[in-house]
């Protein structure tokens, strides 16, 4: 099931759950209305019989009309009373009771009237009086235990009624109680279970991104299911599968284009330095011959030579670096700095160059590399203050957000950042070969180090405020 | 005192006379519906390892213990560990004379007996009612001896079980109805003489309860008028103890009343199963014994208008020097409801 199709479950459940407890509170208050009414009936019903009760007794010691006539109204609301409580009484056993009680009710009436109509006709002489008596000493004493009776009955009924209230309220919570925990119980495992499914996948996704990351482009996901994060799952497979594609073809158009890099460069290098020996040869032993002009040109002969030998020597450099395995170790970088700035530092009068290393600089890297990486940067620094009697050249090491980022700082001539995206490309320069001459290769040359180490370089400067080239080495894992 | 035992389960040999002792034996075949009716009123069986209690019970062989007849024969004293040992009585009287003397734990009799015998000095208790009947014990009158109503009882002979429920009855009936009762001879029978005493003419009209009421309606006809006194007459039938057993054997009786109890919800759940079963206990005709039955309110309980008919009884006897001149005694004194009361509370409705 997707995980949009368990939350929507969840939701329905919830709704159900709420309209359950609505339906099952709605439904208790009628019930528990019924039963407060039949409650109230009941109340009443025993209320009755103990007042009448009362009147019996009065009539018995005083015999007045009022008494008489207030026991015989109870009496007919009494019956009343059970002929409307028969209607709201569920049990059968409520009901039965209520007919007893009824039977018994008239069975009272009788035998009230009986005392009522001895009183009132009196037997004659002293043994009618005595039979008087006696029928009158028993009808009473049925009439009590009819009283006794009711009085019992009633408080059955009473009992009854009381305990069907509780035990409808019991019931509606109970049933409330259920419906809730039932729809808490099942949205609490979809929950559950959603949250397992996501840490799952994510937790897959996350490795797959790691390894991706790594450089491990075989690795798949290879997630089974139909939800969500299944298909991103999959999708994170196509593209993994399409990534190591394109990265096979272009590892491969690389290939292709160093070996003919280098083997332009290698060939390029036997014609050229033939070009250059004889118009030296000629320079030398025509000279005279050629005249000025001619020796002008071999002159710019020699030295598009020499500048196309310098481009050969770069472009081999850039194809070397590109190629061969790391060869990771502990590099004191401030030493290996110190060593190529001042063998990279230019000489001549009248220029003052402050080179500052910082201290402790340390890194695992391939030596060579870096060197090649540092001589580039250097040579870089030391061209672009050329200009200036007295610069200064620093290397050192910044940190920025856990990053360790080491830079190259001059105060030279700078440049415009709106094209330092172009400061790294292959051939890409931002002034003449007039004003600062160079082949346009040694930051393409650094660039391609600093990504075979796992790091990033870029550049920040301004014009005539000097620059500073950064990089990182990926925290030492290529 | 046993005068003529007879024998309750169904396959015993019609001649053979002993007691029949319910064991727990006979717990093991009842159907599992008894077990069930037994979980809903909320008494279910005893445990096996609980020790059985014997209690020796002078039952009268009649509808009116028609709880006690259930209850033994569907075995719920067995399930309750009760070791129910039967004395068979032809009616109640002779029951509670076999308590007083001490022969029985336990008997089971109408009012009359008990006030008579707690008046007499028997140290009895009433543990509750088995069943209640507005028309059970009536007047049979002979229309030959000019018997239309009670009032044309004057003068006349009327057969009667002396100390019984009937002669209370009819010394009720003749009051109520304003009969001279020196003019009326009363004449001391055994039930079972009743019928023919009456048949012959010997008497003009007997007092007595059912089944002989409506035996006697089946055999002579259209030659007797029934007449009954139920706007003014409960009897009522009880399970009577020696003085003091609700709390000297309280375990027993408490048990008894969960198996009298199960009986009532079977007689109220099954009544057509029940009366087989008490025709059968009593071999009574199965379709007579259906307007028997039906005479009855089998209810097992204890109300305060029982105390009421103690007394009215008590008043009576004493009246008609039944039984010796005396202050007549605190009738909640002869009534223990403890073990009822533990059993089943609203089952007692005395006003204590």
């Amino acid at each position: 099931m997707s995980i949009r199709g368990r939350l929507r479950a969840s939701l329905a459940v919830s709704l159900g759950a709420i309209l359950g407890t609505a339906a099952i509170l709605t439904w208790s208050a009628l019930e528990g209305s019924r039963s407060r009414d039949t409650e109230v009936t009941v109340n009443e019903l025993q209320k009755q019989i103990s007042e009448r009760g009362i009147l019996r007794d009065e009539y018995l010691l005083f015999r007045d009309e009022r008494s008489k006539a207030q026991w015989e109204s109870r009496t007919a609301s009494i019956l009343a009373l059970l002929e409307s409580a028969a209607g709201k009484l569920e049990g059968t056993e409520e009901r039965r009771v209520a007919g007893e009680m009824a039977v018994l009710g008239r069975q009272s009436a009788v035998l009230f009237g009986q005392i009522t109509r001895t009183l009132a006709a009196p037997g004659a002489g002293p043994e009618g009086l005595a039979r008087d008596v006696e029928r009158r000493d028993l009808v009473s004493a049925r009439l009590l235990a009819v009283f006794y009776d009711l009085q019992a009955n009633a408080s059955v009924l009473v009992d009854s009624a009381a305990a069907r209230t509780d035990a409808t309220d019991r019931r509606s919570s109970s049933i409330a109680f259920i419906i809730v925990a039932v729809a808490l119980g099942v949205t609490l495992a979809n929950s559950v279970a959603i949250g397992k499914l996501v840490e799952r996948r994510v937790g897959l996704l996350r490795e797959g991104a790691g390894r991706l990351t790594a450089g491990d482009l075989t690795y798949r996901l290879a997630v089974s299911g139909t939800d969500e994060l299944a298909e991103v799952a999959h999708a994170f497979d196509t593209m993994a599968s399409r990534v190591q594609q394109h990265v096979l073809r272009l590892e491969s158009l690389n290939r292709e284009l160093e070996a003919f890099s280098y083997s332009v460069s290698h060939d390029l290098r036997a014609p050229l330095r033939s070009i250059d020996g004889f118009a030296r040869i000629l320079g030398e032993d025509h000279g005279e011959t050629i005249g000025a002009e001619g020796r002008r040109c071999l002159e710019r002969i020699v030295g598009a030579a020499g500048s196309m030998s310098l481009l050969i020597d770069d472009l081999l450099k850039l194809s070397r670096v590109s190629r061969g395995e790391l060869l990771l170790e502990d590099v004191d970088l401030s030493d290996l700095a110190r060593t190529v700035a001042a063998n990279s530092r230019p000489g001549g009068p009248g220029r003052t160059i402050d080179v500052v290393v910082a201290d402790g600089v340390r890194a695992v890297c391939d030596r060579g590399l870096l060197r090649v990486a540092l001589e580039d940067l250097f040579d870089n620094a030391f061209k672009f203050t050329s200009r200036k009697p007295q610069c200064r050249v620093e290397f050192g090491t910044a940190n920025d957000g856990g990053e360790r980022r080491y830079f190259v700082r001059d105060d030279g001539a700078g440049f415009d950042p709106a094209y330092a995206g172009k400061l790294f490309g292959a051939f890409q320069r931002l002034h003449t070969g007039v004003e600062f001459p160079g082949t346009g290769i040694g930051l393409a040359t650094v660039q391609r180090i600093v990504q075979r180490h796992g790091g990033r370089v870029w550049a920040e400067g301004r014009v005539d405020h000097g620059a500073t080239f950064y990089f990182t080495l990926g925290e030492g894992k290529p | 005192m046993i005068t003529r035992p007879i024998l309750l389960v169904e396959d015993r040999p019609d001649d053979v006379e002993r007691t029949i002792r319910v064991s727990g034996a006979a717990a093991r075949s009842v159907p599992a519906l008894a077990v069930c009716l037994a979980l809903a009123v909320g008494c279910g069986p005893r445990r096996a390892d609980v020790p059985v209690e014997k209690l020796t019970v002078a039952l009268a062989m009649l509808p009116h213990a028609a709880l006690f007849h259930v209850a033994v024969a569907r075995g719920f004293f067995g399930e309750e560990r009760l070791d129910v040992v039967v004395q068979p009585h032809r009616f109640g009287k002779t029951a509670v004379d076999a308590l007083v003397s001490g022969e029985v734990d336990l008997a089971t009799a109408a009012e009359t007996p008990f006030v008579l015998a707690a008046l007499g000095g028997g140290r009895i208790v009433a543990l509750a009612t088995l069943s209640s009947a507005t028309k059970n014990t009536g007047l049979v009158g002979r229309k030959a001896s000019g018997i239309a109503s009670p009032r044309d009882l004057a003068g006349k002979r009327i057969g009667v079980p002396f100390s019984t429920n009937a002669e209370f009855f009819l010394d009720t009936l003749l009051t109520y109805h304003g009969v001279d009762k020196g003019s009326v001879r009363l004449v001391d029978l055994k039930p079972d003489e009743l019928p023919d005493a009456l048949a012959r003419g010997a008497v003009d009209a007997v007092a007595i309860w059912n089944p002989y009421v409506l035996d006697l309606e089946k055999r002579l006809g259209d030659d007797v008028l029934v007449h009954y006194a139920d706007d003014i007459y409960l009897e009522t039938f009880a399970i009577l103890g020696g003085k003091g057993i609700g709390e000297r054997r309280r375990d027993a009786i408490e048990r008894l009343m969960r198996a009298l109890l199960r009986a009532e919800r079977f007689v109220w759940d099954h009544p057509e199963d029940a009366a087989k079963t008490v025709a059968a206990t009593l071999k009574a005709d199965p379709a007579d014994f259906a307007a028997v039955w039906a005479c009855f309110n089998y209810r097992v309980r204890l109300d305060q208008g029982l105390l009421v008919l103690f007394g009215q009884e008590a008043r009576w006897a004493l009246r008609t020097g039944r039984v010796p001149k005396q202050d007549p005694p605190n009738f909640l004194d002869y009534v223990e409801a403890g073990p009822l009361s533990a059993v089943r509370p609203g089952a007692v409705r005395l006003i204590r």
